[in-house]
C-alpha cells in the first residue's frame, strides 16, 4: 500500500482531477465552508472510488494468478500450501498436462478453427454488407431484415446436430466452422453496414467514373479504409470461435479432434485425477494464449466485444 | 446511397444479389434451415439408432407432464434474477466511478475487461476449485479472517448451489456490461450535469433525474444480453455441476441436453429446444416492449 | 462491365453451383457417408490376406494407459493401425451413440459391464456364443455377460468390486483395534474420529454412478441378500421400487446422512476430490471400487493406512450377509455392423485382448483381486487377497447392469436430495418409481 498512498498525496494537490460535482452543494454554505467541505468531499470520493476498483481488481485478478502460481506446485503443495508461492518450479506439470491432454492438437485444432471461422466471417458478411449499404437492389432492406431479425435466436441444438451428422461433418473441423460461421454472419454484417454507411458516397462515384467495377472498388478503395471495421468484427468471431464448446461438445468425438475448451473439460473429468496441478497447468496453457493477445491489443477487443451492443 | 450507375438503366440488376448469396446460404443452410426442419423433428420419437416413428404432438404432451421442468424454468428464473440483478447494479456502479476522470482507469477497465475474453470452460474449472469445500481458496479465505460461519459446501449444498454458479457468471460478464454503461455514460453531456448542479440538485438527484433516464438504451441492452443469456445458459452448470446436487442447478438448456444426447429422445429432446427458443424470444420481446416504454413515460 | 449487370437466368445459374458448391465442400470430409447404414465399407483389404488398416476401438478406458496392449495388438497383426479412443465411462454410451448415428467406423466395443445390456438387447453386438476358447474363463464372467442365452461380450480383466475402504492410521488414532462390523460400531467411533478432525465415511456423492451404487450394497440387505432378482421383479412390474425393501435400503442411506457420519459436502465431491480427503487422513472409511488399491500402492500417502472389508451390515438381522455389488471386467465385443472384412480380425483381437497374457497384464494394472482367467493368478498384493478372501464369495453384479440409465439418473438424484435433507425415503422412492413408469410408457421392456 506504500506507493497507493503516495499517489494518494499526490493527487490531494491536483484535486482538478476528479470532477468535483459535490461543489452543488456549495451554495447555501458559507464560502470558506463551502471549499473546505468540498475539498474533503471531493477526497473521500477519489480514495472511495480507488479502494472499491482495486477491491474488484483483485477480485478478478486473483484467481487467475492463483491459477498460474498453482501450475507450479507439487502434488501436495496445490492443498498444503494453498497461499505461499510454490517452493520450486514444477515445469513437469505442463509437460505431463500437455501430453495427457493432447494440448498440441486442441492448440491446433483451435488455431484452425478460430482463424477459419474469421476469415470466412469476415469475407462474407463484408461482401453482403456492401450490397446492403452501397448497392441499390429490391429486396435489400427484406434480406438484411432476416438477418437482423433471426439473429439473437440460438439455433435448437438437436436439429443441428441431426443435420450435420446427415452432411457428414460431425468429427471434422470444417463442421464446427460452417455452423459458427452462420451464427456470427449477422452481427458481423451489422457492423459492417454501418460503417461502410459511413463512407462517403463519392469515394465510389470517383471509381466509378474511373471505370471500377464495384468488385474492384470494393477490393481497391473500401477495404482498406475498413481497418476498424475489419478489426472489430475479427476479435468478436475469434473471441467466440476461441471460447465456444457446445458445439464442440455435441460434435467431436476422437481427441485428436478436440479444441481447446473440450480438451480442457476431458482432461479434468477423465484424467484429471488427483493431479490438481496438472488441471491448472492445463487451464494455464488453454487461457494465455487469448489473456496475452489481450494484454496487447486491449483497446481494439474492448471496443471490438462491445461494438455489436452499444450500436444495436 | 445515390449510386450513380451511367449509362445504365436499373432493369433487374441482379449483381448485387451476387454480393448477398454466400452468406445468405451460408445463413440458411446453417441457422435457418436447421431451425425449420428441426420442426418435424419434433413429431416423431427417435433414439438415433431404430427408425423414426411418427408420434404427432405426444413429445408437446409430455413436456406438459414432465416433472423436471418447472423445476428447470424456476432454476432458470433465479439465475436471472439473479445474474440480471448482480450484473447491472454492479456495473453500473463500477461505470459510474470509472466514468470519472481518475487516474489508472484505462487498467481499471482493462482487468475488470478481462474474465470476458477467457473461456467459460476454464473459469467453471477454475471456480470449482476455489469453491471446493475441502480445499477450496474461499472457504480457506474465510477461515483465515475467522469468519467459519460463513463456510458453506459451495456446489454440494442444494440451497447455495445455484447461487454460486450465479457468482461465477457474474464474475465473468459484469467487466463487459461496465463497457457498455461506460460507453453509454460518455455519450451524456456534461452541460446537463452543470445545468443540475446550478439547480441545485444533489448527487442522487442528478442520478435519478438524468443518468438513469438518459442510459435506457444501454440499460435495454444489457438487460437484454443477460437476460437471454440466463435462459440460455449451459457451460456453466454443466461444467460445474452437472445439474446437481438433487437437480438443483439443473436449467434448461441441460435438461434438453441430458434428454438428447444421454437419453437419446431426440425428438423429444428437439420439442423441448423449441419450447424455450420461444420462451425466450417471447421474453425477449415483452422485456424490450416493456422497457422501452417505460423509458418514454 | 458485363459483369455489372446479369441476366435473371445467369443468375439462377451461377446460384445454383454455388448451393451444389457448397453442398458438396460440406460432403467433403465423409465422401457418401450413408449416415442411416452406418457400415459404409472403406475400400481395403479385398477378398485374401489379411486386414490392413484402421481398427477402431472404442474403450471407456483412456489410450494412454492401454499403450502397451495397442503396441501388442499391432506386433500381432502387422499393418492394423489401432485408433483407441478413450471414451470414459461417463460420456460412454453418448459419445458411442453419437459416432454410430454419424456412420463412423467402429470395430470392437470395451464397455463398462454396465452398458452391455442395453446394446445387446438392440441388436448392437455380434453374437460370440461360438467361441472356441470359452474355458480360459472363469464362469461368473461368461454368465454376466451372457442375456438372452447368447454370449455377447467376453470378460477382460479383474473380478472387482466396492468394499468400504478404511485408513487404519486414523483407527489406530483413536484406539479402535478390531475390524468394525456394523453401523453401530461405526456410529460409536464417530464422535471420536471427529475429535481428531476425521469425518467418518467420505464417498464420491456427485459422480452419477456412486449414490446408486451406495444403494446396492444397502438394498443386498434389506432385500435379505437377494437384490439381483428382487430387482428383476421391479423392472418386470411385479413389484415396485416403492415397496419396503427398497425403501428401508434408502432409509440406510438417510440415516448415514442424518446421523452425521459423511463428510461435510459429500454431494458436491468427485473421486478425485474424495481421493484428497481420504488419503489426506480426513474421512476413516471410503466407499470405492478395489482398483484404488492401484493409485494406493503407485504414489506415497504419508497419512494413509489403507485397508478394505465388506460393507458394514446396515440393518438389525445378524443373520444378513455383508454383499457388495461388483463386476466381472470391462465387456469386451464386437460391433455389429462392423465392415465384413474386418469381423476376421477382429475376432482375432479379441482373442488376444482376453489371453491369459493381456488379462495378466490388466490386473496388474488395476491390483485386481481376482482374474477373469481361470489360469491367471491375480494380483498378489495383500489387499487384493484379502478382498478375494473376505469380499469376493459375497459379490453380486452391480444392479445397474440391469436397468436402463434413466434409472440411475433417478436414484442419484432422489439419493443426493435425501442425503441433502430435501426429501424422505418415501419421497425419493416415489420419485424413482415414476421414472420407471415413463419408461414403460415409452415401451421399456424388461428382458431378463
Amino acid at each position: 500500500m506504500g506507493p497507493l498512498r503516495l499517489e494518494a498525496r499526490k493527487k490531494m494537490n491536483k484535486t482538478t482531477l476528479v470532477s468535483p460535482p459535490s461543489l452543488a452543494r456549495a451554495g447555501k454554505k458559507s464560502l470558506v465552508v463551502a471549499k473546505r467541505s468540498a475539498r474533503l468531499d471531493q477526497w473521500l470520493v477519489w480514495l472511495a472510488s480507488h479502494l472499491i476498483l482495486i477491491f474488484f481488481t483483485i477480485v478478478v485478478v486473483y484467481p487467475v494468478i492463483w491459477m498460474f502460481l498453482a501450475s507450479f506446485k507439487s502434488n501436495g503443495e496445490v492443498v498444503s500450501n494453498v497461499w505461499g508461492l510454490p517452493t520450486t518450479l514444477h515445469w513437469e506439470n505442463y509437460t505431463s498436462a500437455w501430453q495427457t491432454a493432447q494440448l498440441g492438437y486442441a492448440l491446433l485444432n483451435s488455431v484452425i478453427v478460430s482463424v477459419g471461422t474469421v476469415i470466412v466471417v469476415t469475407a462474407l458478411a463484408a461482401a453482403a454488407a456492401f450490397a446492403f449499404a452501397k448497392l441499390r437492389f429490391r429486396y435489400a432492406t427484406f434480406l438484411f431484415l432476416i438477418f437482423i431479425f433471426t439473429m439473437q435466436a440460438p439455433v435448437p441444438v438437436i436439429p443441428l446436430y441431426v443435420m450435420l451428422v446427415k452432411l457428414g461433418l460431425t468429427n471434422s473441423r470444417l463442421g464446427l466452422i460452417l455452423p459458427m460461421v452462420a451464427g456470427g454472419l449477422p452481427l458481423a454484417i451489422f457492423i459492417f453496414r454501418a460503417f461502410f454507411q459511413s463512407l462517403p458516397s463519392e469515394l465510389l462515384d470517383a471509381a466509378k467514373v474511373d471505370g471500377c467495377t464495384d468488385f474492384v472498388a470494393f477490393l481497391r478503395i473500401v477495404l482498406p479504409i475498413s481497418g476498424p471495421a475489419i478489426a472489430t468484427v475479427t476479435i468478436l468471431q475469434f473471441v467466440g470461435a476461441w471460447n465456444e464448446y457446445f458445439l464442440a461438445l455435441i460434435l467431436v468425438r476422437s481427441p485428436e479432434m478436440r479444441t481447446i475448451p473440450l480438451a480442457i473439460q476431458v482432461f479434468f473429468y477423465a484424467w484429471g485425477r488427483t493431479e490438481w496441478q496438472q488441471v491448472f497447468a492445463a487451464l494455464s496453457v488453454a487461457s494465455l494464449p487469448m489473456i496475452i493477445l489481450y494484454m496487447i491489443m486491449q483497446r481494439q477487443f474492448i471496443q471490438g466485444l462491445t461494438a455489436g451492443s452499444v450500436k444495436g | 446511397m445515390s449510386t450513380a450507375i451511367p449509362r445504365q438503366v436499373r432493369r433487374r440488376n441482379l449483381t448485387p444479389y451476387l454480393w448477398v448469396l454466400p452468406a445468405l446460404l451460408f445463413y440458411i443452410v446453417f441457422k435457418l434451415l436447421p431451425m425449420i426442419v428441426g420442426l418435424y423433428l419434433t413429431l416423431i420419437q427417435w433414439d438415433g439408432i431404430e427408425p423414426p416413428k411418427f408420434v404427432g404432438l405426444q413429445n408437446f404432451q409430455r413436456i406438459l407432464t414432465d416433472e423436471v421442468i418447472p423445476l428447470a424454468l424456476l432454476n432458470n428464473v433465479k439465475y436471472a434474477v439473479g445474474t440480471v440483478i448482480g450484473k447491472m447494479i454492479l456495473a453500473l456502479f463500477l461505470a459510474l466511478i470509472l466514468n470519472q476522470a481518475l487516474r489508472g482507469r484505462s487498467i481499471y477497465r482493462t482487468t475488470l475487461f478481462m474474465p470476458v475474453v477467457m473461456s467459460f470452460v476454464v473459469v467453471g474449472i477454475l471456480w470449482s476449485w476455489l469453491y471446493n469445500g475441502q480445499f477450496g481458496l474461499l472457504n480457506n479465505l474465510l477461515h483465515k479472517l475467522k469468519l467459519d460461519f460463513l463456510i458453506l459446501d459451495w456446489l454440494g449444498d442444494t440451497k447455495v448451489a445455484l447461487w454460486s454458479l450465479v457468482v461465477v457468471d457474474i464474475w465473468k460478464w459484469y467487466g463487459f456490461h461496465m463497457v457498455i454503461f461506460l460507453a453509454g455514460l460518455q455519450t451524456i453531456s456534461q452541460e446537463l450535469y452543470e445545468a443540475a448542479r446550478i439547480d441545485g440538485a444533489a448527487r442522487w438527484q442528478q442520478f435519478t433525474k438524468i443518468t438513469l433516464p438518459l442510459l435506457q438504451p444501454v440499460m435495454l441492452v444489457n438487460v437484454t444480453l443477460s437476460l437471454m443469456g440466463a435462459f440460455n445458459v449451459f457451460d456453466i452448470p454443466y461444467v460445474m455441476t452437472e445439474g446437481g446436487p438433487a437437480n438443483s442447478t439443473l436449467v434448461m438448456a441441460l435438461h434438453i441436453y441430458i434428454s438428447g444426447f444421454k437419453f437419446y429422445k431426440f425428438g423429444y429432446a428437439a420439442a423441448l429446444s423449441y419450447v424455450l427458443l420461444t420462451l425466450v424470444t417471447v421474453m425477449a420481446a415483452v422485456q424490450m416492449r416493456f422497457m422501452s416504454r417505460e423509458s418514454l413515460s | 462491365m458485363s459483369t455489372q449487370k446479369l441476366s435473371r437466368r445467369e443468375f439462377l445459374r451461377v446460384g445454383a453451383l454455388a448451393g451444389v458448391g457448397l453442398t458438396l465442400v460440406a460432403c467433403a470430409p465423409a465422401p457418401g457417408a450413408a449416415p442411416q447404414a452406418g457400415n459404409a465399407p472403406a475400400a481395403a483389404g479385398g477378398g485374401n490376406g489379411p486386414y490392413e488398416g484402421k481398427f477402431v476401438i472404442m474403450s471407456a478406458g483412456n489410450a494412454e494407459q492401454n499403450a502397451p496392449l495397442i503396441k501388442g495388438i499391432e506386433e500381432a497383426h502387422p499393418g492394423v493401425k489401432v485408433e483407441w479412443r478413450g471414451l470414459t465411462s461417463e460420456r460412454y454410451t453418448e459419445l458411442f451413440t453419437a459416432s454410430e448415428v454419424a456412420g463412423d467406423q467402429i470395430d470392437i466395443m470395451d464397455l463398462n459391464g454396465q452398458d452391455l445390456r442395453r446394446y445387446a438387447v438392440g441388436n448392437k453386438l455380434v453374437d460370440l456364443s461360438d467361441i472356441d476358447y470359452k474355458d480360459r474363463f472363469r464362469e461368473v464372467g461368461l454368465q454376466t455377460y451372457t442375456v438372452k442365452g447368447k454370449l455377447w461380450a467376453l470378460p477382460r480383466g479383474g473380478i472387482s468390486g466396492f468394499p468400504f475402504l478404511y485408513n487404519k492410521k486414523l483407527l489406530d488414532q483413536i484406539g479402535v483395534s478390531k475390524e468394525p462390523e456394523t453401523y453401530t460400531d461405526l456410529l460409536q467411533m464417530a464422535p471420536e474420529l471427529k475429535k481428531i478432525g476425521a469425518a467418518p465415511v467420505v464417498h464420491a456423492g456427485k459422480n452419477i454412478y456412486l449414490w446408486p451404487i451406495w444403494q446396492f450394497f444397502a438394498y443386498a440387505q434389506t432385500s435379505k441378500n437377494d437384490p439381483v432378482e428382487q430387482t428383476f421383479k421391479v423392472l418386470s412390474g411385479q413389484t415396485k421400487f416403492t415397496d419396503a425393501d427398497h425403501v428401508a435400503g434408502l432409509e440406510i442411506l438417510g440415516k448415514y446422512a442424518s446421523d452425521g457420519l459423511f463428510i461435510d459436502g459429500v454431494n458436491s465431491l468427485d473421486g478425485d476430490s474424495a481421493w484428497i480427503a481420504f488419503s489426506q487422513g480426513k474421512a476413516a472409511f471410503w466407499y470405492n471400487h478395489s482398483s484404488q488399491v492401484g493409485t494406493y500402492r503407485k504414489g506415497t500417502f504419508p497419512e494413509l493406512d489403507m485397508s478394505l472389508m465388506p460393507p458394514l451390515r446396515s440393518v438389525e438381522d445378524a443373520t444378513v450377509k455383508r454383499m457388495l455389488p461388483g463386476g466381472t471386467g470391462s465387456a469386451t465385443c464386437i460391433y455389429a455392423k462392423i465392415a465384413p472384412e474386418r469381423l476376421d480380425v477382429a475376432r482375432k483381437i479379441l482373442d488376444l485382448m482376453t489371453n491369459d497374457q493381456w488379462v495378466k497384464w490388466a490386473n496388474d494394472l488395476n491390483k485386481d483381486p481376482v482374474s477373469t482367467n481361470k489360469n491367471v493368478e491375480a494380483s498378489t498384493d495383500e489387499l487384493a487377497i484379502k478382498y478375494a478372501k473376505e469380499c469376493a464369495d459375497n459379490q453380486f453384479t452391480y444392479l445397474d447392469w440391469y436397468w436402463p440409465p434413466e434409472i440411475t439418473r433417478a436414484f442419484q438424484e432422489n439419493q443426493q436430495a435425501l442425503v441433502a435433507g430435501t426429501k424422505k425415503p418415501d419421497e425419493a422412492a416415489t420419485s424413482i418409481q415414476k421414472v420407471l413408469d415413463d419408461l414403460y410408457k415409452d415401451g421399456y421392456k424388461f428382458e431378463a
